[in-house]
């Protein structure tokens, strides 16, 4: 029981926490309060994911209450599109597990080895971390209208968008978690 | 009846557009119950927090409300639990409660920025004599363009609340506004 707890934490609760500390502050350009951030975060974790895991409402919760951390300690640098932010940042971790899930065998004996692979595959994406905050501002330019100049999307497209992929992420992650909860009973 | 016969073609758009939504819904086999309950959550949330975002083409504005619908009625799946919040939050984002602040201090993309700078910028006597004077003559002799000159350049507010202001269409205000500065460009600079 203890191992199990010690092997969630290093394996589940750590890498997802950090994973969600450094993509927001790489993501909006924050330089403060990172520590704070990653203490608050894992607060959060463990309220809502350690609790009930597979429960697509605590996945939800977890977004709300990471946005509402950002509100906390940032006040008006965070804005409404954090929450999409928090949430591709969600998407990812979930296709990483997925990724983790299809390759698990039915006696579990690599499990650990498929964990594993998969906290060091969560970090791949920061080999790409200047690219964040320019991505940001560029999505953050072209939330609000403007019709005063020729944009490539228009605002209300891209809010569009941004809620169709929100709202087939969550049906794609009920899925998964229904045919999760089906393997371990 | 004239008034009737005006808005009969967005009347019968919008029967259509609704008619197609409850056939989303319905072809993925959810309860009636629930997609009226989902359509008009999201509708009330719209017209409670007011400054709905809309598309003027009716075809992408069908397009996207039976994608946002589609995408709605798929998070049902869910639960209710799960897809009456998110109902909310999809009105209250394509909605101007939605928008952001202008956080990084940006200069706000916009045609008129060499405008804007020459009216903010202007320190010498003979500038700012310039631009009293264009004022003077448009105030005059367009008094309807000076009013828009000056909710837009002095006053500062953005496209879309002069339009509602004015009650006057985009693409109206936008050639109008093209017409001051141009105007301005040559009488000032």
């Amino acid at each position: 029981m203890i191992f199990q707890i010690f092997i969630s934490i290093l394996l589940g609760l750590i890498p997802e926490v950090l994973f969600f500390t450094l993509f927001i502050t790489y993501t909006k350009g924050i330089k403060e309060k990172r520590v704070k951030l990653f203490l608050l975060i894992s607060i959060a974790y463990i309220l809502c994911m350690f609790i009930q895991r597979y429960k697509i409402f605590y996945y939800m919760l977890f977004v709300i209450l990471i946005y509402w951390i950002m509100k906390f300690l940032y006040k008006k640098k965070t804005q409404i599109i954090d929450v999409f932010i928090i949430s591709l940042g969600f998407i990812y971790v979930t296709i990483i597990s997925f990724l983790g899930y299809i390759f698990f065998k039915e006696d579990l004996s690599n499990y650990y080895f498929m964990m594993f692979i998969a906290r060091i595959l969560l970090f791949i994406p920061f080999i790409f971390k200047d690219k964040f905050n320019i991505l940001y501002k560029k999505y953050y330019s072209l939330w609000n209208r403007n019709d005063e100049i020729k944009r490539p999307i228009k605002s209300i497209t891209l809010r569009n968008i941004s809620l169709v992929t929100i709202n087939i992420a969550i049906f794609l992650m009920n899925i998964y978690a229904i045919s999760v909860i089906n393997f371990i009973q | 009846m004239k008034k009737i016969l005006y808005y009969l073609p967005s009347i019968i758009f919008n029967v259509v557009e609704i008619l197609a939504i409850f056939i989303v819904g319905i072809s993925l086999k959810l309860k009636l119950e629930i997609i009226i309950l989902l359509f008009v959550l999201f509708a009330m949330v719209r017209i409670k927090l007011g400054g709905a975002v809309h598309y003027k083409n009716p075809i992408k504005c069908a397009f996207w409300s039976l994608t946002i619908f589609a995408s709605l009625f798929l998070t049902s799946y869910a639960g209710l639990k799960i897809s009456l919040p998110i109902t909310i939050f999809c009105g209250y984002i394509l909605t101007t409660r939605g928008n952001v602040d202008d956080m990084f201090q940006w200069k706000r993309e916009s045609n008129y920025n060499d405008i804007d700078e020459f009216i903010k910028y202007s320190v010498t006597d003979d500038r700012k004599e310039k631009i009293k004077e264009f004022e003077r003559k448009l105030k005059i002799e367009e008094p309807q363009l000076y009013d828009i000159y000056s909710l837009r350049f002095k006053e500062g507010y953005k496209h879309y609340e002069i339009q509602k202001m004015l009650d006057i269409p985009g693409s109206r205000l936008t050639e109008r506004l093209n017409r001051i500065a141009t105007s301005f460009r040559i009488y000032c600079k």
